[in-house]
């Protein structure tokens, strides 16, 4: 395994750095033989300067490198030395150079075109080995990556030979000589292994396709790297160009479907929306995000985005995104303490890579396409007549509005308004990304600036943003290295049916759904159309809705700003041979700003907008946060026994300030300052006095802060004998600053062991066997994503608690909240078994893990007895959660000639369940339940049972709410079975009204025992599968996401399936009515006697769906053409997002997304989400 | 580093060491009365839409109260829960000062028995609506320490009952005999308080000696001369009547207790010094008549023709379709009872006047700054005369002047002797107080809901009035648990009649 000792000795800090000294290393063990020549010849008249000062070889080889076209290929075991050289060789020829530093060494150089070979054998020797094969001929030909750029020091051998050569600098490779029925390898590090079979060809083109989870990828592991082959946890990764697929403004959208046992459930359309991840299952009722970790700065549980939520991953450009990682289970992420019991999602940015300058270029434009036809409203005639039905059943013979709807119903043809065309659009994106890195042997640099603007399907609803990377690393000497991290970014927000005031997110929609569409949206003058403009006889019907959502979404302002800056500094010194200091400090700084601005308006009967007063709010927020972060790396190996071990020492503390000021009485919309001048508000009698002079109306402020502090001890040792018996173990000591004094410190230990089975000597002769490791790993974890000084009593005050005397605001105060000093840490425990399995040389990977996982200590207010009086329950760590689960990935090179075919494949299942829950009391949130013994969130109500077709299935049927003429003994209700008139009907359950299962047969429909769980929110298990073709130039990839085994409850359903003044579904067409009996849609009554509204199964609907997510397809322009124009790659592509979906789900998108905040105990619930729409995309990229 | 204090404010172990402290828990102690949207933020109106007089103009979705006018009311409705959990969040902040108080150094008896006495007769008012509304409830008279595990079972209604009057009898001891600022409790207070625990509780507990303990304190209280009805001769008898509910004359003479309100600037942060009771209950918002309610409640059209026109209080407590409206004198437009922007609002029927404020001021934002009475000088009259009455089965003298003080104040005729039965009175104290939170209580007490109900179906010429069918007494006079408190102290206890609830 020399590979590794390579690994040892190059400092192993950069990632590009050691792959190019591999790639060598590999070139140079197949190319032993070289007996064809490149096809081009490269002038020997190339002069060299060199400047050598206490030079070691390996500088002197990079330095021509830089200065010349030439590289090397040698085995860096060979040309180790100590030796330095000093002195000067000015306008040398390559030869003159090589003899000069090789004189005095065993090294010997075999010089073809432009690849110089430095070695210790005699290469002419080696020549003559293949030389006595039969029925030679030549073959030539050029290799591409799947975008379709050459690849320069591609090894191409024939297999079972040792004869073979390395591409050229534009990729091409010609072998003389060989026999006609050879196979030829090819083969180079981080790319998948092709063979071709020769057969009589002259020339094959090779397109290799990378190696995604080869065993020798490098992954993040927390506070330093391993190598796959050697991770004993369950880490998943997904590189950022397979992240950039997906245009989307935040990376965890893009993280869909691109790792198994990590969930990513959409937020909504809105806007910069991003997405919740949910590693391995929903393991708290409280906050369920994992950790995100950015080039070391730790984010915290940042919430992804429920609906309506910012992303604060949005302010990261992906284009900066070099690798993902996600630590799943407790051994993996033991190393990040009680911060990652919800997993780690460790995000590492591009870095320079030290050799030419390379600027790159990445531009899209995308539109998001909406289908209104999907919310299935009625036409105004069609309202017309429902509405008339339901007025006539309710018995009103003489209503409002009604010499309107008679009119319609006549036929009059009264002009209809489109309300949702006016509120909604086809939404925009674009985004552009310029980066450019470099370096030299010193120093390096990434550097990159974004520009991303996105408009929201409902109008003036935008996000824009900027972004600025630099990072850079620099070396003193070969034992001290430093470097920073930078991102400054600034995002834009302008919301639009989001929140003003309420959860709006869904508002604005299904406001617009059921506005009447006989109610004009402007009036003649041009201005919004108030109650007192329209049809005479419509008076006081079309206003039912009463806030004019064009007006608020046209003229109000939601506007928020985000300033982040992340920034941090480190420095490496190797202290002796093995022992690295790490040291790092950082500052995470960000403030937000947000602008609200409500003007006046003079729509009349605006409940929204009462008067001619404009409302302002103003506000912002700073939160800062330094990081110290030292650590001490060893590493040694004796004999066959490899150790690395890591001590560490992290600290961080974060502040948090915000203040706001509102005031809604500015007299016009001219003011947006608050020194405005003094108001006063004048009160006069009958006769105009003035009686009275009121003080102005004086401007809110409000103000809130927060510190909390952490600490943390952590230490980790890697051992493995041979490669083959590996071990982790990990403990971390954290104490966080949000518990009392008793409870403050907690430890968290985990351990980890593997087997490499495929290199025990038995399974050395199966060939097709890769590689094949068995992973056990147990860990302790915890959370403390709780709000601050929970564990003290408070005293509530202001607001709530004042009252008035001498009719001025007196202030009150009082304990609002009793002391818990026992609150601590929530504790994750959880046990892996996974399996790593790659085949026939690494076509075919497997992985495959189960886990269990326990969530214990469960912080949740504690529901005490109503009779406390305490404003705000005090909590405790009360309640537990066990999720289980399997997860496999599947990565397959199907076909790898031409045509590269590779699919991967994704299954995941997870169980959850709640042990435990505070008094073991269930906890509703309107539909949903989390009782014991179910999951979170499960969906909770009656169970309709079709609709009652007459009065004898009426009064046979268990007490909804029939007519009762009085209980008896048992308070069991008696009906009054002559009661079948209209006026009863009106009054009481009838036919046509739903029957509700009377589950536990005690003849009266009840909340209490007619409720049961209906739904699940949680999916049983879900699956991805994407496929990647390429030919040529040419690549096309798609991927499928499926969902199964999980239930929506369509609420906004339960808003549109009634008949009222406002538009309602299309579906009250068909309601029950005496001659045209329905079993799924009740009589149309304006009130609801029956309460046919209630949550039950009526509004249930399986949210199973299979989508197309993405189909991308990408074009590499030849480079030969690109070239001309100083390009190194130039690759046009086509985006389509959710371009197909299979589903039952009658609302606009099954993928709802979690309610606003990520909340999984509010979940599965559809208020009319901003949907998620059809996205097409057209990009380009361009690198010179 | 890693000792961090919350910067915003005390924590509890801070509290209760200054006289400062407990005057602001005093003010928290009030401030229960009006928190957040509760009791007399908006669930009051939900007692009036459950009467003779209101029904619900909105959908049955929009608020807890929304089935309330139907009695579609369940264990598990938002706004029954609200009576009882604020109820009790009130009781504790009473209860915080009760315990904490005595214990604070450097604080006067004179003070100490002034927050005292505030703080129990809020306290006995609380528990005075827990039994109105709901019976037998638990008493519970100090904070408690640990929360895990507390439960506490009943006490009958009498023992409730006797609770209150306990306590109100300390609160006329404690309390001062005027008040250092208006809004606040005084002595009389307690005592008239008392008269309507004697009155209520003698009709609730059958306890019939009462009455005449009602009729004395009521007749202290008058003779005190402490308190007088708005009667300006020189006005007319519905200008005398409206300016009680005037933003600019209150705490006049009639105000015995009220819940004070201010306006807070127009923004609803802080409902719980600016309200949303008289806006709740008052009809839609029409910015040019300068009408501003939220048409939750309408006034039904029985309520309308059982109403004697030549009662002055009838034009000035009610719109009626087709009314003029006048402000400064100025017509600015017609009440239109068709026109509003309910759905449920009909077409027959009108809306509550009574606390439209007819000044030229601009409410701002749906806030109302009007004061709620719970207890007037004109309901204290009242409950003399009918006390004078139930106590020995005859009208008094000296309970027919509080009665005719109250008619001849609104422009009515006297009664004379031997003329006047209980449900005149009754009649008189439903005009007089509409739209007060009161009905309920009158139609509960005495147990005329039903006979009430039937006249509504009666008097309705459009067939819409059908709300109160589902009225069943035995259930509906006392009012389930809520579920959640239920589920939350396992000593308490469903009541028979309600252990098996339809929704």
């Amino acid at each position: 395994m020399k590979k590794k000792q390579i690994y040892g000795v190059w400092y192993g800090h950069t990632l590009f750095k050691t792959l190019r000294i591999m790639r060598l290393t590999l070139g140079l063990l197949l190319v032993l033989v070289v007996q064809g020549w490149a096809t081009k010849s490269y002038s020997q008249k190339t002069l060299l300067n060199l400047n050598m000062k206490n030079a070691q070889l390996l500088d002197i080889l990079d330095a021509i490198e830089k200065q010349t076209d030439y590289y090397f290929l040698f085995n860096y075991e060979q040309i180790r030395s100590d030796k330095k050289f000093d002195g000067q060789a000015t306008n040398k020829k390559i030869d003159e150079t090589l003899d000069l530093i090789l004189k005095g060494t065993d090294l010997t150089y075999t010089i073809k075109d432009r690849q110089i070979i430095i070695s210790k054998e005699k290469l002419g020797l080696l020549q003559e080995a293949g030389s006595d094969l039969q029925q030679q001929k030549s073959i030539s030909g050029k290799v591409n990556d799947s975008s379709g750029t050459s690849l320069p020091g591609v090894s191409v051998v024939v297999k079972g030979t040792t004869i073979g050569i390395i591409t050229d600098v534009e990729g091409n490779y010609s072998l003389a000589n060989i026999p006609t029925n050879a196979t030829l390898q090819f083969s180079f590090v981080g790319m998948k292994t092709q063979e071709a079979q020769v057969a009589g060809k002259t020339t094959i083109n090779i397109t290799l396709a990378e190696e995604a989870i080869g065993i020798d990828e490098v992954v993040a592991v927390g506070y330093g790297t391993q190598k796959r082959r050697d991770v004993t946890g369950s880490v998943a990764s997904v590189k950022g160009d397979v992240l950039n697929e997906i245009p989307a403004p935040s990376l965890e959208q893009s993280l869909s479907g691109r790792a198994a046992g990590v969930q990513v459930i959409s937020g909504s359309g809105t806007p910069g929306s991003g997405a919740t991840i949910r590693v391995r299952g929903v393991g708290t009722l409280n906050n369920n995000e994992p950790l995100y970790v950015i080039d070391g700065i730790i984010l915290g549980n940042i919430a992804g985005g429920g609906q309506g939520d910012v992303s604060p991953l949005s302010l990261i450009n992906p284009n900066d995104i070099e690798s993902v990682d996600i630590l799943k289970d407790a051994s993996a992420t033991a190393i990040y303490g009680a911060r990652a019991g919800n997993g780690a999602v460790i995000i590492t940015t591009k870095r320079g890579k030290g050799d030419k300058l390379n600027v790159s270029y990445d531009g899209y434009t995308a539109v998001n396409k909406l289908d209104q036809s999907r919310y299935g409203m009625m036409t105004g005639p069609e309202w017309a007549q429902v509405y008339a039905k339901a007025q006539d059943n309710s018995g009103n013979s003489d209503y409002t509005g009604q010499p309107f709807v008679n009119r319609i119903i006549a036929g009059e043809n009264i002009p209809t308004y489109d309300w949702v065309g006016e509120l909604m659009q086809n939404g925009k994106i674009q985004s552009h990304n310029l980066s450019v890195s470099g370096g030299n042997e010193e120093s390096n640099y990434f550097t990159s600036v974004s520009y991303f603007k996105q408009d929201g399907i409902v109008n003036n609803s935008d996000l824009e943003r900027f972004t600025l990377r630099f990072n850079s690393d620099h070396k003193i000497g070969s034992k001290f290295k430093f470097g920073n991290t930078m991102l400054i970014s600034r995002s834009n927000n302008n919301k639009r049916g989001n929140t003003y005031g309420f959860d709006n997110t869904t508002d604005y929609l299904n406001r617009v759904l059921r506005v009447n569409v006989y109610k004009p949206i402007y009036d003649p003058t041009g201005y919004y159309a108030g109650v007192n403009y329209h049809d005479p006889d419509a008076e006081g019907l079309l206003d039912s809705e009463n806030s004019h959502t064009i007006w608020a979404v046209n003229e109000m302002t939601e506007f928020d700003a985000v300033n982040r800056l992340w920034t941090s500094l480190y420095g490496d010194l190797e202290i002796i041979d093995g022992l690295v200091f790490h040291t790092m400090g950082s500052v995470d700084y960000n403030t937000t700003k947000y602008h609200n601005y409500r003007p006046s308006n003079k729509i009349e009967g605006n409940m929204g907008s009462p008067d001619e007063k404009t409302r302002l709010e103003i506000g912002e927020s700073e939160r800062q946060t330094w990081f110290i972060e030292n650590t001490l790396t060893y590493t040694k190996k004796i004999k066959d026994h490899n150790f690395s071990a890591l001590l560490g020492y992290q600290s961080q503390n974060s502040k948090f300030t915000s203040f706001y000021a509102l005031d809604g009485s500015f007299e016009n919309t001219d003011y947006w300052f608050f020194n405005r001048p003094h108001l006063k508000t004048e009160v006069k009698d009958a006769e105009g006095n003035i009686i009275m002079t009121l003080p102005a109306l004086t401007v809110v402020a409000g103000n809130n802060e927060f510190e909390e502090s952490f600490v943390s001890l952590f230490g980790r040792l890697n051992y493995d004998y041979k490669g083959k018996y590996l071990l982790t173990a990990t403990v971390r000591r954290d104490a966080s600053s949000k518990f009392g004094p008793d409870y403050r410190w907690g430890t968290f230990p985990a351990m980890s062991v593997g087997w490499r089975i495929s290199e025990e000597e038995f399974m050395k002769g199966i060939s097709w066997l890769h590689n094949m490791k068995l992973r056990v790993g147990y860990g302790i974890s915890g959370s403390d994503n709780v709000p601050n000084y929970q564990f003290t009593s408070e005293v509530g005050s202001e607001g709530e608690f004042n009252y008035v005397f001498n009719e001025g605001e007196a202030s009150g105060a009082t304990i609002a909240r009793l002391a818990n000093n026992a609150l601590r840490w929530e504790e994750i425990k959880m046990g892996n078994i996974g399996l790593d399995v790659s085949l026939f040389k690494g076509r075919i990977d497997i992985v495959a893990d189960v886990f269990d996982k326990t969530t214990s200590d469960l912080f949740l207010p504690y529901a005490p007895a109503f009779e406390i009086g305490m404003e705000s329950n005090p909590s405790g760590n009360l309640g537990e959660v066990k999720n289980k689960g399997f997860e496999l990935g599947i990565h397959s090179v199907n076909m790898q000639r031409k045509i590269t075919w590779t699919t991967d494949f994704s299954f995941s299942t997870v169980k959850n369940e709640i042990v435990s829950l505070p008094q073991n009391a269930d906890r509703f949130s309107n539909v949903n339940i989390s009782r014991v013994g179910e999951e979170i969130g499960a969906l909770y109500g009656y169970v309709a049972d079709g609709i009652f077709q007459n009065w004898d299935e009426v009064y046979s049927h268990a007490y909804q709410n029939q007519a009762v003429s009085s209980f008896d003994e048992n308070s069991m209700p008696i009906y009054d079975k002559t009661k079948t008139d209209k006026s009863t009907s009106i009054s009481f359950t009838a036919p046509g009204d739903f029957r509700y299962k009377d589950l536990n047969e005690d003849g009266i429909i009840d909340s209490e025992n007619d409720r049961k769980i209906i739904g699940s929110s949680i999916p049983d298990f879900t699956w991805n599968l994407s496929n990647t073709l390429s030919y040529k130039g040419l690549s096309l990839s798609f991927y499928f996401q499926g969902v199964h085994g999980v239930d929506i409850y369509n609420s906004l359903r339960s808003l549109t399936e009634s008949p009222n003044s406002g538009n309602s579904s299309a579906v009250l067409l068909n309601a029950w009515d005496g001659e045209r009996p329905s079993n799924t849609i009740p009589r149309l009554l304006i009130t609801d006697p029956n309460n046919n509204m209630r949550t039950s199964t009526r509004f249930l609907e399986s949210g199973d769906y299979i989508r197309l997510k993405n189909v991308r397809i990408a074009y590499n322009l030849p480079s030969l053409m690109i070239k001309k124009v100083g390009m190194k790659q130039c690759q046009l592509y086509v985006t389509g997002t959710n371009l197909l979906t299979f589903t039952d789900y009658s609302g606009y998108d099954p993928e709802i997304g979690l309610r606003s905040g990520g909340d999984n105990e509010t979940a599965g619930v559809d208020f009319g989400t901003y949907p998620n729409t059809r996205q097409y995309t057209l990009g380009v990229k361009i690198t010179f | 580093m890693l000792d961090l204090q919350d910067p915003t404010g005390p924590t509890g172990a801070d509290f209760f060491k200054t006289e400062r402290d407990v005057e602001k828990a005093v003010v928290a102690a009030y401030g229960g009365l009006t928190n957040g949207l509760s009791l007399w933020g908006e669930d009051m109106m939900a007692l009036e839409q459950i009467t003779d007089n209101f029904y619900n103009g909105s959908t049955l979705t929009d608020g807890g109260h929304g089935t309330w006018h139907l009695f579609q009311i369940t264990p598990q409705n938002s706004t029954l829960t609200d009576f009882y959990r604020y109820l009790y969040i009130a009781i504790n902040r009473a209860n915080q000062v009760i315990v904490n108080a005595p214990l604070v150094d450097g604080i006067t008896t004179t003070s100490l028995n002034n927050h005292l006495g505030q703080v129990h007769f809020l306290r006995a008012y609380e528990y005075f609506l827990l039994t109105l509304i709901f019976g037998d409830v638990p008493v519970i008279l100090e904070p408690t320490g640990d929360p895990a595990g507390y439960a506490k079972g009943v006490s009958s209604a009498t023992d409730v009952y006797d609770q209150i009057i306990a306590d109100l009898k300390l609160a006329e001891q404690l309390l001062p005999g005027s008040p250092s600022e208006s809004g606040r409790l005084v002595t009389l207070a307690a005592s008239a308080m008392l008269v309507k625990v004697y009155l209520f509780g003698a009709d609730e507990l059958k306890n019939t000696s009462w009455y005449q303990l009602a009729q004395q304190k009521a007749e202290q209280v008058i003779n005190s001369n402490a308190y007088a009805l708005v009667n300006d001769p020189s006005k007319t008898p519905a200008e005398n009547f409206i300016e009680i509910f005037s933003t600019v004359k209150e705490n006049g003479p009639e105000d015995i207790f009220s819940i004070q309100h201010f306006n807070d600037g127009g923004i609803r942060t802080n409902s719980n010094i600016g309200t949303g009771y008289a806006m709740a209950i008052s009809p839609r918002y029409n910015k040019n008549l300068n009408v501003f309610g939220y048409g939750w409640g309408y006034v039904y059209e029985s309520a309308i023709k059982r109403w004697d026109n030549n009662d002055p209080r009838k034009d000035v407590s009610l719109w009626i379709d087709g009314e003029k409206i006048f402000l400064n004198g100025v017509s600015k437009g017609t009440y239109k009872q068709g026109s509003q922007q309910r759905p449920n609002a009909r077409p027959k029927g009108g809306g509550l006047q009574k606390f439209w404020w007819a000044e030229n001021f601009k409410s701002n934002n749906a806030i109302s700054d009007l004061n709620m009475k719970v207890i007037r000088y004109a309901d204290l009259l009242l409950m003399h005369a009918e006390a004078d009455l139930m106590a020995d089965g005859n009208l008094g003298a000296n309970g027919l002047v509080s009665l005719n003080k109250v008619r001849n104040r609104a422009g009515l005729n006297s009664y004379s002797l031997g003329t006047v039965d209980r449900k005149m009175i009754l009649d008189e104290r439903r005009w007089e107080l509409f739209g007060e939170a009161q009905r309920w209580f009158d139609l509960m007490r005495t147990r005329t809901a039903e006979q009430a109900f039937a006249l509504l179906l009666e008097d309705d010429t459009d067939g819409d009035d059908v709300d109160k069918n589902g009225f069943v007494g035995e259930r509906y006079y006392k009012m389930p648990y809520p579920q959640q408190a239920l589920d939350r102290n396992p000593l308490l206890v469903q009541k028979p009649v309600w252990a098996r609830t339809a929704e």
